[in-house]
């Protein structure tokens, strides 16, 4: 039996850098990794021979700069080349093309409405403002707002409470009004609806709210989805808040530098170690976390353990009942985390031409994405929401070989495309047997747009959301490890009980994409767990790191 | 359209440009009457110019179809002079049977346009051929000649090119001069400080030149192409020095900058891009592929000679060719040293040398790159630039403005060995003894600092995705506040989008230039000055294994 001071369960981003800031602050860590390579939704693959694929997760821009520099992830070979513009074809060889200069944007845009091109500038400018907001809240361990609060009985905890609320407010405080307004609003709004405010051509809310769909269940037009839309304004790239990066070498890169930098830190990484249970003392008192044991029957002893997985197997697997009071096996049970999207990755012999733009250029280096009308995506939502797939889905796509020729063999291609949507809970039949048929349908909608599709596809990986539950091990296949929605951010994010990253069980701790601030390549879940087990273990509380 | 192959479709899809035209600012002149009583001559060529004038602002590829329509012209008449014309290049079409303007309308455009400048700038062998590329215009002035500044909008994406993939870069408005005789290297000594005798033939070397006081006059690179024949690249004029330092010589010093193009191709795709353009299977093919760094080699392109060498001002791997051209009119012995007399020299090979550069089948990761972008890169890179980091000797109006090489960060380059007596020399001497007050240091200002300067206004950094500053930034010692002293100045800075920090080149006293220690750099910060920390780092900030590395023949080496 081999013992730490910590073990981390999962070796996705979040495992990896709350590794890393473990060992950064002293403590001797093992990650333990189910699969064979680090990862976890951000990983790289070979699929096709000479063919380099981001199999999941596409682009980085969510990644806190803190995380970057704390961990020097530059020095271990962090380079992020943004991606400069995005390209909807709109069918009929029309489209609506956003560039990097906001003044040739729009242009562009203006081709279809000149009160809405000016109305797009106003609305970068709006988003940023909501984004620098929403972002402080980032950067806060989520107290629990609403138990511990109220009741008062702990009086440290209410402290943190009430020093983190204080926090927030002197933040806000002097923030416009109508600022506060929009924000409430985008909790509460369809994207659709508060894109209205803004833009009268139906094309142009379509490319803009696809950003409140991605990963969710959620379709433009569904109350509470402008809240995803914000949370895609969050990103950024140093900073800027408006852009994706392209990590050379697909977002697999990211989970290697991450690893190497975890272990410069002296933190150790087991592959092909499965956590099957974790282990815990029960006493009076209540319950302590003492290790973790792996499915090979091996045991690794530590008096703190750090999951980075989501609540069905954080609580409901890897617990015995009686462990947790019974509410957390309640709660774990009810978290939403059904997929909705899947992934198309394609190998060519050529580059994609698109109907509306054949000829190579600067828009190849961008990222395109298929959702010509609201009531398109609308109606995508539609055929798949009863246990279905879309048939004419939702496809937002990447070249990443345009951006990194060593991704493909000279002069061929590789095509990423994030699909919704895709019901995890098939109706009929099941994925195994609905998977060619779902890549048929995205194949159709690709080919009408990038007619040369038709004959240059040399190879074709097609994943469902089951795929994403076998590979990456998301129970359910929900790219965020869980709804981004109201009743499942903040506080509430895994549930009111963990969303300082403390669990009821003392030493063990949640750090994943289901924890405050949620999904995506963030590293804010795996950093702001790291430094509140380490303020503990210091003896004081990080309510609001920054 | 004639495609054959995608059978299933029958509706054709018609670019964006067509069905919502960018209101046209020219007359549209497609539209043809033809005089039946005009000689067939003149009805020719109205036709002609019909089709020529049928492709409108921002219009590229057409179906014929679509052309004949336009001018009124039934088809099979409209493809036979459509075809006439592309053997001429005025036309160009494609597989499928579409047509476009073609490469000798660009040039045709271009030399029209500059017809018509009041003063128009020295074209360089390849200003039409950057022209033809250019999305935003955007060029600054370069000793008489144009340099884009940034073929985009913004600058970032050649920037990404060039660290990630290649880029092309037009050097030729830089000055080269050739020094030939048996007493070559002696000439070149006297000027240069560098110890030009143990410069091999195909070596080059890194210099600086002083004048007799001792201060810094330029740097620039020397190549030796044979014992007795040097050539030296300068962003100055420069022939009156090098010939009054070459008196009582045995050496003649030509000014050859305009009878060669000079082309930089940089980034670590560049050898991998030079290998498929510079005629592969040619004996000289190999030896560009193992040239190794401050190396040079003879080479070929379609057959033609050109030189090149392993050099550069990106900090990464890198290339510049230098290809000598032929003068146009015959009768005029060609040759750089005699140059063309009055007659222009042939831009032709250089042009097709461009396009087979831009066009390889690296694609995209292969973009031209501008003067915005190459000034980011040589900030990551360290690299000092004339009259932005010092000023030349020969223009520096005030005492406090001259440098030494020393100063400037180029001491090393001055080789105080016996017999290399170069001008200025015994200044420097003095100068050592007397001690460097002042240093040329790389400063940088991380995140966390970044933060902290634009928290108080409520926002993030804001000096990301901005093109390098060359405005000069005060430095005071750590400690002070903005009424303490002024130690220094910033001259370049930039935030490298690769390495998150801010970089500055900078110039700060001796006692502050160790390695580790921190200065105060004032700043503009939503238009205040605020001081924000910086570190003083080794130079370069950025330095990638494939900017020294040695390659065999067949090693791939790329990063
Ligand atoms: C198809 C797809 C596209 C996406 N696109 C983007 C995008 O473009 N940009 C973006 O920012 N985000 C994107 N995301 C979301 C983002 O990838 C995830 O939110 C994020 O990577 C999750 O990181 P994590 O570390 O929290 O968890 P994960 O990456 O899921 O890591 C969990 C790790 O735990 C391991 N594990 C599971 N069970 C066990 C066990 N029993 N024992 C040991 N280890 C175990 C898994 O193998 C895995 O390595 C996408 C996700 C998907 C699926």
């Amino acid at each position: 039996m081999s013992r730490y001071d910590a073990v981390v369960i999962g070796a996705g981003h979040n495992g990896l850098i709350n590794a890393a800031y473990l060992s950064r602050g002293g403590l001797r860590v093992a990650v333990v990794e189910r699969n064979d390579r680090v990862g976890g939704a951000t990983r790289s693959e070979e699929v096709f021979p000479g063919f380099h694929f981001s199999v999941f997760s596409y682009l980085v821009s969510l990644l806190r700069p803190e995380v970057i520099h704390d961990l020097e992830l530059v020095r271990h070979g962090l380079d992020l080349v943004p991606l400069e513009s995005t390209l909807n074809p709109l069918g009929g060889g029309d489209e609506l093309y956003r560039e990097a200069d906001p003044m040739r944007t729009f242009w562009n845009v203006a081709r279809h409405s000149r009160r809405d091109a000016e109305a797009l500038l106003e609305y970068k400018t709006e988003m940023t403002a909501l984004g620098r907001l929403a972002h402080r809240l980032q950067d806060l361990v989520a107290a629990d707002v609403t138990s511990t609060a109220l009741d008062g009985a702990d009086e440290a905890a209410s402290a943190d409470v009430a020093a983190t609320l204080a926090d927030i407010a002197r933040y806000y405080a002097g923030t416009p009004e109508h600022q506060l307004s929009l924000l409430y609003e985008m909790f509460t709004s369809s994207a659709d609806h508060f894109l209205r405010r803004w833009f009268e051509t139906d094309a142009l809310r379509a490319a803009l709210a696809t950003s409140s769909i991605i990963g969710s269940w959620t379709s433009p037009r569904t109350p509470g989805s402008a809240y995803v839309l914000l949370h895609h304004y969050i990103g950024e790239v140093d900073g800027v808040y408006r852009g994706w990066g392209f990590q050379r070498g697909g977002t697999g890169e990211v989970a290697e530098i991450l690893a190497r930098a975890a272990r410069a830190h002296g933190a150790e990484i087991l592959l092909e170690a499965s956590v099957e249970k974790v282990a815990v003392k029960r006493s009076e008192s209540g319950s302590t976390v003492t290790g973790v044991v792996l499915s090979d029957g091996r045991e690794i002893e530590a008096p703190v353990v750090v999951s980075s997985l989501a609540p069905q197997l954080t609580f409901s697997r890897f617990l015995s009942e009686g462990d947790a009071p019974a509410e957390v096996f309640t709660a774990a049970s009810q978290w939403n985390s059904r997929g909705s999207s899947g992934k198309v990755n394609l190998a060519l012999d050529e580059l994609p031409s698109f109907a509306c733009r054949p000829e190579p250029g600067a828009h190849l280096a961008g990222g395109f994405s298929i959702a010509p009308s609201v009531d398109y995506v609308e109606s995508a939502y539609d055929e798949a929401k009863f246990g279905s797939y879309s048939r004419t889905p939702f496809v937002d796509g990447i070249i990443p070989s345009v951006i990194d020729p060593q991704m493909a063999p000279t002069g061929k291609h590789v095509l990423s495309c994030f699909v919704q949507y895709a019901d995890y809970e098939l109706k009929n039949g099941d994925w195994d047997q609905s998977r060619e048929a779902f890549g048929d349908a995205v194949m159709k909608v690709l080919i009408e747009h990038i007619p040369n599709l038709e004959h240059c596809v040399v190879g074709k990986q097609v994943l469902t959301p089951l795929d994403i539950e076998r590979i990456a091990g998301i129970p359910g296949g929900n790219i965020f490890h869980g709804e981004l929605r109201l009743s499942q951010i903040f506080a509430n994010r895994p549930a009111p009980w963990a969303s300082d990253y403390a669990t009821p069980i003392a030493g063990y701790y949640v750090c994943g994409s289901s924890c405050h601030p949620g999904g995506g390549i963030s590293g804010g879940p795996g950093r702001l767990a790291a430094l509140r087990i380490l303020g503990e273990k210091a003896g004081s509380f990080v309510g609001a790191v920054s | 359209m004639q495609d054959g192959s995608s059978g299933s479709q029958d509706r054709e899809i018609q670019p964006a440009a067509l069905l919502h035209p960018i209101q046209p600012f020219m007359p549209d002149h497609s539209k043809i009457t033809l005089d039946p009583q005009a000689p067939e001559g003149t009805r020719s060529v109205q036709r002609t110019m019909g089709l020529l004038n049928a492709f409108r602002y921002g219009e590229s590829w057409l179906p014929l179809k679509e052309i004949a329509a336009r001018v009124g012209l039934p088809k099979p008449t409209a493809h036979r002079i459509l075809n006439a014309l592309a053997s001429t290049r005025l036309i160009e079409g494609s597989a499928d049977g579409r047509y476009r303007l073609g490469s000798a309308a660009t040039e045709l455009g271009f030399r029209a346009s500059i017809a018509r400048l009041e003063s128009p700038p020295r074209p360089t062998p390849f200003t039409a051929s950057t022209v033809a590329r250019s999305n935003s215009f955007d060029y600054r002035a370069w000793n008489g000649a144009v340099g884009a500044t940034s073929y985009d909008a913004t600058f970032e994406r050649e920037y990404f090119a060039v660290r990630g993939g290649a880029g092309v870069l037009d050097v030729s408005p830089l000055f080269l001069y050739e020094f030939v005789g048996p007493e070559a290297e002696q000439a070149v000594q006297r000027i240069l400080t560098r110890d030009v005798r143990r410069c091999a033939v195909n070596q080059v070397m890194y210099s600086a030149w002083c004048d007799d006081d001792g201060y810094l006059l330029q740097d620039g690179n020397l190549i030796r192409l044979a014992p007795d024949r040097f050539r030296l690249s300068t962003a100055e004029p420069s022939l009156r020095w090098f010939s009054d330092c070459s008196f009582g010589l045995d050496v003649v010093v030509h000014d050859i900058g305009d009878h060669v193009a000079k082309l930089a191709v940089q980034g670590p795709l560049s050898r991998s891009l030079l290998q498929r353009v510079l005629d592969p299977g040619s004996a000289s093919a190999d030896a560009v592929a193992e040239l190794g760094y401050f190396r040079g080699c003879a080479a070929e392109f379609e057959g033609r000679p050109l030189y090149v060498t392993r050099t550069g001002f990106t900090g990464d791997l890198g290339y510049e060719l230098w290809m000598e051209l032929d003068c146009v009119e015959s009768g005029v012995e060609s040759g750089v040293e005699s140059g063309c007399g009055s007659g222009e020299a042939n831009h032709a090979p250089a042009a097709s040398l461009w396009e087979a550069l831009l066009n390889s089948d690296l694609g995209p990761a292969v973009m031209p790159m501008g003067l915005e972008a190459l000034d980011a890169v040589r900030i990551e890179a360290g690299l000092i630039l004339i009259d932005i980091d010092y000023f030349s000797s020969s223009h520096a109006l005030l005492e406090k403005r001259h440098s030494t090489p020393d100063q400037a960060g180029l001491g090393w380059a001055a080789k105080m060995v016996a017999g290399n007596d170069f001008v200025g020399r015994a200044k420097m001497s003095q100068e050592r003894k007397r001690g460097v007050t002042s240093q040329f240091v790389g400063l940088e200002i991380d995140w966390p600092e970044l933060e902290r300067a634009y928290a108080p206004h409520g926002l993030r950094p804001q000096t990301v995705g901005r093109p390098p500053s060359r405005e000069p930034m005060p430095i005071r010692a750590a400690g002070h506040d903005a009424s303490g002293p002024q130690i220094g100045q910033v001259t370049s800075s930039f935030f490298s989008p690769r390495l998150k920090k801010q970089l500055c080149l900078a110039t700060v006293p001796s006692e502050h230039a160790k390695i580790g220690s921190t200065v105060q750099v004032g700043m503009r910060v939503e238009m205040q000055r605020s001081l924000l920390s910086a570190t003083v780092v080794k130079l370069p900030f950025y330095e990638p294994p494939q900017k020294k590395a040695k390659f065999r023949l067949g090693s791939g080496g790329e990063a």
